[in-house]
């Protein structure tokens, strides 16, 4: 029986391999493909809009991120903290539930909202879209990490005299940097390369990097640039979730 | 007390927040009117209208028997590679264990052109397969995780027990193993198949116009300013859906034994 | 060739990696009995466990049960029970299930499954009405403990294996587990073998102990004769209480700081060239006098009474680097305070001398 495990084991990891690697590499391999190797990135970096893009980009995941550390945060603390135990698992399922809908579907009913507000097709939309499509990771993370903080851990703090105030900023804050920290990379890298909701709502304005890459594999039809572009972004994401993972020594999942 | 409150307050603006655009899709999908800003009366004519529609059959059923195909396969793998990593004594499978995060980390967008590339290379024709495998190589990474952690919680001494207990492996696999993970198969499954339902970037570039989906669909209708009210009603039939799926799926991760 | 011996253990040794498991081990176990193997954590004990059962595979050496070689039978084949450190019970079976579990497998039918079940939930004193359809989490510790050993019993194995199957026990329960599983194997006449990294549970279980440190046996033999001859230092130290002083040997003299020279009776050591030595003495041997008694050993000031129930634990400060641990019966010591000089005394035969490493 175990050597139809080692088969199956086998197929497994020929699947993975063959369906997810080979394609990246042979994206790898298209994005040199010129004269010089590095045209299509030279190509890319030298280029103001572009460069202007993957900044704009990445300064909407900037602030998505932070809007939604700074929303998510009392809630994950409440829901940690101060609920009422018996209402918890509820309003933990009643953020979570939403999370299950089709993104296309929640972004649009945004989009009728807004419509009818009259906040749609700028800036602030994109950004109210982003955060409403991305904030429950970044509060299932915190309140994650919140959830394990010990209560004796609290408890002995009161022993030692300290304020509510200093058991949040010298207990709770700390500990919950781990959860911080991770809820952030995700929201980040994530977001990084959205492109639905910013078009979806923002108009004009809501061109990103995401959006970009579809256009030049889909408008264009320049493969070559598309697949450099590509790399580029998946080096940053990368590289971002590398440092983390040795920093915090924590895996993401 | 007042800070209960206050908190509580906060806490039911932003529920609040999360779901009046969801609540009102699915009203505006009963009014007879066409705008959001009046309400002409009660009807089902717009889930008529979608009932009619072949777009929206063809696109649902490519999406579910995808879904479906891709939830059973990558669960099955995602098993398998599980199991060997939690009960491997060697550090060769620790790579493996590595190998699986990058699916989840890699942007979407980058992906799935990747996998277009790698299909045309290859000459093969977009359609059923291929929307499928782009599916579920993203798929195994989230199946593997899922069962990972379950499976760190059977101790090896169960599955010797039953072995010393006269059960050949295959029995120990069918009558210890998988009861005891089960709740985590079906949490499995259940993820997988909406990751694969509600899969809309690797789908577009993994598809091609004869071989519609149904995100791509909604896409094509919702952003393309060609929306009709009969989305509204695919929205709440799909949102009634993906709440069962949700709730099933926090039954079974969650449950106590 | 395994005659009278009922399982015999022949040269096996398991490597895993660097690290030695087990070295050359040589163990014959009688039909019938209880023999524990003590050894501290890491010492190999349940690696040689799990070679028994078929879980492990050895790189060299045999295994014969009832005379035959058992290496390459598969685990599922031995007809052998075990009970594991952490019950390894089926979550998703009730009681009765549990203990079916092998029954089924062996294709017994059902009236006759119903009716072994009954009569071992009955040995192991949870009647099956109660209990038979309780979810085994449901189940205290001591409970779940007798689940399991019914479910390896359940099948008449011809070996009863059990990995340190008390240790996260209370103390009650574990006392009172340990009295059942000795009533039970002798009523079965199951040949055991018992893993304890716990002293105690060693001397109170066994027909016989070996003592397993390093993956090597240092000695077999029954818990009285092991903890009166203990074959070198670590034994002794390992299997009771001890003191271990260090001495010199001189001239056919035993020399030690703070004792007067006591001359050897017979100069059986082979020290290797050195005189270096040391001498175990058990607790329980040493007689407390008055300190004007002038043929003692050894005098010394009491730096310590323990209050151990029955007996009383003396600590003896012979000088600034020899302490000497004394158990007494409370009746003897009534007037004995600390601070007190007192002398100490015991019988060269108690002594057990050991080359000095």
């Amino acid at each position: 029986m175990y050597s139809s495990l080692k088969i199956l084991i086998i197929i497994s990891i020929i699947f993975l391999f063959v369906f997810f690697y080979i394609p990246l590499i042979e994206m790898f391999i298209y994005s040199l493909k010129s004269e010089n190797p590095i045209e299509n990135y030279v190509s890319i970096l030298k280029n103001p809009l572009y460069i202007r893009i993957i900044g704009y980009s990445l300064l909407i995941s900037f602030l998505t991120t932070i809007i939604s550390l700074i929303i998510s945060y009392p809630i994950a603390y409440y829901l940690a903290f101060i609920i009422n135990e018996k209402f918890k698992s509820i309003i933990l399922i009643a953020f979570i539930a939403p999370f299950w809908v089709n993104f296309l579907l929640r972004t649009y009913a945004l989009y009728n909202v807004l419509y009818m507000i009259g906040i749609i097709n700028n800036f602030i939309a994109l950004l109210i879209g982003m955060v409403y499509d991305y904030y429950p990771y970044m509060l299932l993370s915190i309140y994650a990490t919140l959830s394990k903080i010990s209560k004796s851990i609290l408890d002995a703090s009161f022993l030692f005299g300290a304020t509510p105030f200093q058991r949040f900023t010298k207990i709770i804050l700390p500990l919950s940097m781990p959860g911080i920290i991770a809820g952030s990379i995700f929201v980040s890298l994530t977001t990084m390369t959205e492109f639905i909701v910013p078009s979806m709502l923002g108009g004009v304005e809501g061109y990103t990097v995401g959006y970009l890459i579809w256009d030049l594999f889909l408008k264009y039809r320049n493969w070559f640039k598309g697949s450099a572009l590509s790399i580029i972004i998946i080096s940053i994401a990368l590289i971002i979730s590398l440092f983390y993972s040795r920093k915090a020594k924590v895996v993401l999942i | 007390m007042k800070m209960r409150i206050i908190w509580t307050i906060y806490t039911i603006a932003l529920l609040s927040f999360l779901y009046i655009p969801i609540f009102m899709m699915v009203i505006q999908s009963f009014n007879d009117s066409k705008y959001l800003t009046e309400w002409k009366g009660f009807t089902i004519k717009w889930y008529s209208k979608l009932i009619e529609s072949n777009e929206v059959w063809a696109s649902f059923i490519n999406s579910f028997s995808i879904a479906l195909a891709s939830a059973l396969t990558s669960t099955f793998l995602g098993i398998t590679l599980a199991y060997t990593y939690i009960r491997s004594k060697s550090r060769a499978y620790d790579f493996l264990d590595i190998a699986m995060y990058t699916p989840i980390i890699i942007p979407e967008i980058a992906e799935a052109v990747s996998l277009a590339l790698f299909f045309y290379l290859s000459n093969i024709s977009f359609g059923w397969y291929t929307v499928f495998i782009g599916h579920t190589a993203f798929n195994i990474a989230f199946a593997y995780f899922t069962l990972k952690a379950q499976i760190s919680l059977i101790s090896k001494n169960v599955e010797d027990a039953a072995l010393i207990l006269g059960a050949k492996p295959i029995k120990v696999l069918f009558s210890v193993l998988l009861p005891i993970a089960m709740p985590a198969i079906f949490a499995s499954m259940i993820i997988t198949f909406t990751l694969s339902f509600d899969d809309f970037i690797k789908s577009v570039f993994t598809t091609e116009p004869g071989f519609p989906l149904l995100p791509i669909l909604i896409w094509t209708r919702a952003a393309r300013a060609r929306a009709t009210p009969d989305l509204n009603a695919l929205a709440t039939i799909m949102i009634t859906i993906s709440l069962c799926l949700a709730s099933l799926y926090t039954y079974y991760m969650y449950r106590r034994s | 060739m395994g005659n009278e011996a009922y399982i015999n253990i022949v040269n096996l040794s398991k490597s895993f990696g660097k690290i030695k498991a087990l070295d050359n081990i040589n163990l014959s176990i009688n039909n019938g009995e209880l023999i524990t193997i003590l050894g501290p954590s890491g010492c190999g004990k349940t690696t040689l466990l799990k070679i028994i059962a078929g879980l492990e595979i050895p790189d060299i050496g045999d295994i014969f049960i009832d005379g035959i070689r058992i290496n390459d039978i598969p685990p599922y084949k031995r007809n052998i029970g075990m009970v594991f450190q952490d019950l390894a019970l089926f979550p998703h079976l009730n009681v009765i299930e549990n203990i079916a579990f092998g029954l089924k497998i062996k294709k017994i039918q059902e009236n006759e499954i119903k009716e072994k079940v009954s009569k071992i939930l009955e040995l192991i004193k949870l009647p099956i009405d109660e209990y038979g359809d309780r979810r085994v989490t449901q189940l205290s510790g001591g409970q779940q403990q007798r689940v399991a050993l019914a479910r390896a019993l359940v099948l008449e194995p011809k070996v009863l294996l059990l990995d340190e199957p008390f240790s996260h026990l209370d103390y009650k329960i574990r006392q009172e587990l340990m009295v059942e599983l000795k009533r039970i194997q002798r009523s079965l006449n199951i040949t055991t073998i018992y893993v304890t990294h716990d002293q105690t549970e060693a001397m109170f279980m066994s027909d016989r102990v070996a003592i397993m440190y390093n993956g090597k046996v240092f000695q077999v033999g029954k818990p009285s004769e092991v903890y009166d001859n203990p074959i070198n230092t670590f034994v002794a130290t390992f299997f009771g209480e001890v003191n271990i002083i260090e001495g010199r040997l001189n001239n056919g003299y035993i020399l030690v700081d703070g004792w007067r020279p006591i001359k050897l009776r017979n100069t059986k050591i082979d020290n290797n060239g050195s005189d270096h030595i040391h001498i175990i003495l058990r607790p329980e041997k040493i007689k407390i006098g008055n300190a004007n008694k002038n043929n003692c050993i050894a005098k010394g000031r009491i730096e310590d009474l323990i209050f151990l129930g029955p007996f009383v634990k003396i600590d003896i400060k012979i000088n600034d680097k020899q302490y000497i641990k004394a158990l007494t019966p409370r009746s003897i010591c009534k007037d004995i305070a600390i601070g007190n000089e007192v002398s100490i005394n015991w019988s060269l035969n108690d002594m057990k001398i050991f080359p000095g490493e």
